[in-house]
């Protein structure tokens, strides 16, 4: 009995697959396209050049449709998965049950945002006639196709390391305290997660790009513990339960979803200006806004838990 | 994203080619038909599976001596109770006859709540026995003696699949035909109140009878659903082949058709359609064709599934020597659509883009002149 | 205001190859806005050439074509398709309507890259029907339809975003004698509402008409005088 029979691992590898020749096909033409481009010239060649830069666009924006479908589909999986995975009662034990795992579902959310970056760029390429982002347009390409590799690579090592016999721990062996870096309490880690949400919101609005996108890589990591280690609690009103994948599930109405969506769409916005004001040499800050708001959301939501439960019970967990 | 009048002038276009799309539309109902049906087959027997082993005590001791099912006898039952967290012990009659006539296995179960001489037979059971005229009483032979037992009532159609080849007897009936002594049992239900105590106490009962197999009801949804895995793995990588051949083979389809329709894609270039919306236009159009063919697909397989009981198909997965009239119970996942759709129409359109982009490029001026 | 000044422009086809070829060379040409122009030759000397480029429907080998100061030769397809949509509407010989639509259908095409609300767009295609004389007719498929009919639909479709510039090639080669009156009155009506109209023919009934403001020749590819 194999892991690679499960339905659900065979259509998402299939898909993956298309998606990898598709990527192949434009990493070919893109190679052409960057030796012999020559916008000024008018000979067939680079007119057939131009339209091959069709042909990638096309491909990039239905892999990244694709990509993000396969990403909520990926999290489906894992806990479809927990059902024949002895021990796993949630994706927690199945993400859990190799090292590679956590690294995978790391590099999926760092390439989709690569994606994004590189959408933005070719919409910024496209809107101006001489198409002067094209060669580290593409060579960002490059960058995301060797990511999109490793990426099957991994997920290949992952599935065929998930021990279908040997039980494996679920969330609440492996986010039990202490796992916090640092030796950090739960109090200073929540209040670092408001201190630098608030800063976020100073940063945004004053339109600081660079500081916003170191500020929002570090929060990234502080919301991921903050809402595992903290906010989690309040959602499962348990003081043990401690599992970012739990609150995805129909019990405690997918707010997971909302939570995790809106945090990661919040640091995607603060990030990209910085990003592209590298790469363009042009300012790009309208996108700060749309952090905050993403932000905001995600704070709210959390903050909501914790005072509904202390309202309901008089205490904290 | 592209206008409402953009989505619908593509959609008029749509129609009016609506013969050159029709070879794809039906090809890849089909396939979503006969991917949706296995599928839900599978599904649905799985549920019903599960079901019945929800509706059992959380674990289920059987005996084992050199590799073989072996009794058990009262001394179990009371040794089991002593065990902390245990309710109750349930012995069970349970065990297989051979209807050496007719060359079938027939399952007999102990019901406590028949009679002595009661007798209630699945129609599967019935039909074999009424070939050999035991229409009211059947007589069962072993070593010693012929048992003759009335034939009561028969299980009624649409029970679970459990029941199709049973006859189920009172549990003493039921040992002397199985040749049983009356203070043994084939099986032992032992009830747990708290599940968060059933694999301890499975543990436990494996420490005082080694010979043992405990198995838990986790342990039993688990084994049904690897052995459904198995078979839906293998049926689907069989599948994804043959998906692929049609991929290929709609790829060059599509291309052709869109080889005839050069000039008018030259016109609407003419007109200003740029090359992203030629693009745009023609995965609208797919993504129309394939969304609806999926939808067909889907809906045909319900019908057939479910209403019509999968003729022909169901035999993959039903292997009884006995002819099984079951009826499939309606179980629809929405992760399992999302699954078909994920499997169907993502490639359909990954296949769609590349003659979608060679005849957007396509040279405009030399068309319009032809 | 749309003037269109043709520098140096050159096209040439299957370049570096044996059977390479100057389908143009060398044309300057500057046409005023409000100005219609025929461009006279055989076939072959260019004319329909020279209509594709200006029109964005090909790509120059050399030299520039300005539109209100903007080289559309160098401009993205993004671009020179926003151009051509907003810009230019063609009236082919061959009329080039989408058949198995009706005449309606076949307006509306170059709208359906709009925004525009359902109201406005019906407005725009009542409006084109009207020019063109072809209301009457609006809901029957193309196929039907004679070839004065064709051509007043084509015209239709080429005025419903209300371009500047109209290009036509070789308007009048496949109408009859009235048909290609009609035309002409529709060229009128073109001059009244100040379009930029050039038009590829060698049909003499364009021949010494008021409302023609200049004759240019071309042969082999080259402006003669």
């Amino acid at each position: 009995m194999s892991i690679f029979l499960s339905n659900e691992i065979i259509v998402f590898l299939l898909i993956e697959l298309i998606l990898i020749v598709l990527m192949a096909i434009s990493q070919v033409n893109i190679v052409r396209i960057v030796r012999h481009w020559d916008f000024n010239a008018t000979t067939p060649l680079q007119y057939a050049l131009e339209k091959k830069n069709y042909l990638v666009n096309t491909i990039l924006y239905f892999t990244v449709t694709c990509k993000v479908i396969l990403f909520l589909f990926f999290i489906q999986s894992l806990n479809a998965l927990a059902g024949i995975v002895p021990g796993a009662m949630c994706s927690a034990g199945v993400v859990g049950s190799n090292h590679y795992g956590n690294a995978l579902l790391l590099l999926k959310l760092l390439l989709i945002f690569g994606f994004g970056l590189w959408l933005i760029v070719n919409k910024l390429d496209l809107a101006s006639i001489t198409f002067p982002y094209l060669k580290r347009k593409y060579i960002l390409f490059t960058l995301l196709f060797v990511g999109v590799l490793g990426e099957f690579v991994l997920e290949i090592l992952y599935f065929s390391n998930i021990p279908l016999t040997v039980p494996v721990f679920c969330c609440s062996v492996v986010f039990q305290a202490p796992r916090l870096p640092f030796g950090y309490t739960q109090t200073l880690l929540v209040l670092f997660f408001y201190l630098l949400f608030g800063s976020i919101l100073l940063l945004n609005y004053l339109k600081q790009t660079m500081a916003s996108f170191t500020c929002n890589l570090l929060f990234l990591f502080i919301a991921y513990y903050a809402i595992t280690y903290f906010f989690g609690l309040y959602i499962y009103e348990m003081p043990n339960h401690k599992c970012p994948y739990c609150m995805l599930q129909k019990e405690y109405y997918y707010i997971g979803y909302l939570i995790w969506g809106s945090l990661f769409l919040g640091i995607f916005f603060a990030i990209m200006p910085f990003l592209i004001e590298q790469i363009t040499k042009k300012s790009y800050v309208y996108l700060l806004k749309y952090s905050s708001y993403c932000l905001m959301i995600t704070a709210l939501v959390c903050t909501f838990y914790v005072v509904r439960y202390y309202l309901m019970t008089g205490v904290f967990l | 994203m592209p206008s409402k009048n953009f989505i619908e002038y593509a959609i008029l276009l749509l129609f009016k080619d609506r013969n050159d799309h029709f070879f794809s539309f039906l090809i890849f109902s089909f396939i979503v038909f006969i991917l949706s049906s296995v599928l839900f087959i599978s599904d649905s027997l799985q549920y019903d599976l599960i079901q019945s082993i929800k509706s059992h005590p959380q674990i289920v001791v059987e005996n084992m001596r050199a590799g073989r099912a072996y009794e058990m006898h009262d001394g179990y039952v009371y040794d089991i109770m002593q065990i902390t967290g245990v309710s109750n012990v349930e012995g069970a009659v349970d065990g297989y006859y051979y209807f050496a006539q007719k060359r079938v296995w027939f399952h007999v179960i102990g019901d406590a709540h028949l009679a002595k001489d009661e007798m209630v037979i699945g129609q599967g059971v019935q039909k074999e026995m009424a070939e050999l005229y035991y229409k009211d009483v059947f007589h069962f032979l072993n070593e010693e003696r012929m048992i003759a037992v009335k034939i009561d009532k028969i299980a009624p159609k649409g029970t679970n699949i459990i029941s199709n080849d049973a006859i189920y007897l009172n549990p003493n009936t039921a040992r002397a035909v199985l040749g049983m002594e009356m203070d043994e049992y084939s099986k032992l239900y032992v009830t747990v109140p708290n599940p968060n105590e059933v694999s301890e106490i499975a543990l436990k009962i494996v420490q005082l009878y080694p010979s043992v197999k405990a198995t838990s009801q986790a342990d039993a949804i688990g084994a049904v659903r690897h052995l459904y895995y198995y078979k839906g793995g293998i049926f689907m990588i069989l599948y994804v082949i043959a998906m692929v051949s049609f991929f290929i083979l709609l790829k060059n389809q599509v291309g052709l058709v869109y080889g005839e329709k050069k000039k008018e894609i030259a016109i609407l270039r003419s007109l200003g359609f740029c090359i992203k919306d030629i693009i745009t236009l023609k995965f609208i159009q797919n993504a129309v064709v394939s969304i609806s063919a999926y939808l067909l697909g889907v809906a045909g397989a319900y019908i057939y599934v479910f209403m019509a009981n999968a003729p022909y198909l169901r035999n993959i997965f039903l292997g009884s020597e006995l002819e099984n009239s079951v009826s499939l119970t309606p179980v629809i996942d929405l992760n399992l659509l999302f699954l078909i759709f994920l499997f169907g129409v993502i490639p359909f359109l990954a296949f769609v883009i590349l003659p979608a982009w060679k005849i957007a490029i396509s040279d405009m001026s030399e068309a319009v002149k032809s | 205001m749309s003037k269109i000044l043709i520098q140096n422009l050159h096209k040439l086809y299957n370049p570096n190859k044996p059977n390479a070829f100057y389908a143009l060379k060398n044309i300057n040409l500057i046409v005023e806005n409000g100005e219609i122009v025929i461009l006279k030759g055989v076939s072959g000397s260019g004319k329909s050439t020279l209509l594709s480029l200006i029109g964005g429907l090909s790509k120059p080998s050399e030299g520039k074509i300005l539109v209100n100061e903007q080289n559309i030769a160098k401009l993205p397809d993004i671009m020179s398709s926003a151009f051509r949509h907003q810009e230019i509407g063609f009236i082919f010989q061959s009329f080039n309507l989408l058949e198995g639509l009706s005449v309606y259908q076949n307006i509306l095409a170059p709208l359906a890259l709009t925004t525009l609300s359902k109201e406005a767009i019906h407005e725009n295609v009542n409006r084109a029907m009207q020019l063109a004389n072809i209301e009457h007719k609006k809901d029957q498929n193309v196929g039907s339809l004679s070839g004065g009919e064709r051509q007043r639909c084509a015209i239709a479709r080429a005025v419903v975003m209300n371009p500047q510039i109209i290009l036509a090639d070789e308007p009048t080669a496949n109408l009859d004698k009235e048909n290609s009156l009609m035309f002409i009155e529709i060229l009128k009506k073109f001059k009244l509402l100040h379009k930029t109209v050039i038009i590829a023919t060698h049909d003499i009934l364009f021949d010494d008409l008021d409302c023609i403001d200049r004759c240019v020749h071309m042969r082999d590819g080259e402006l003669v005088e």
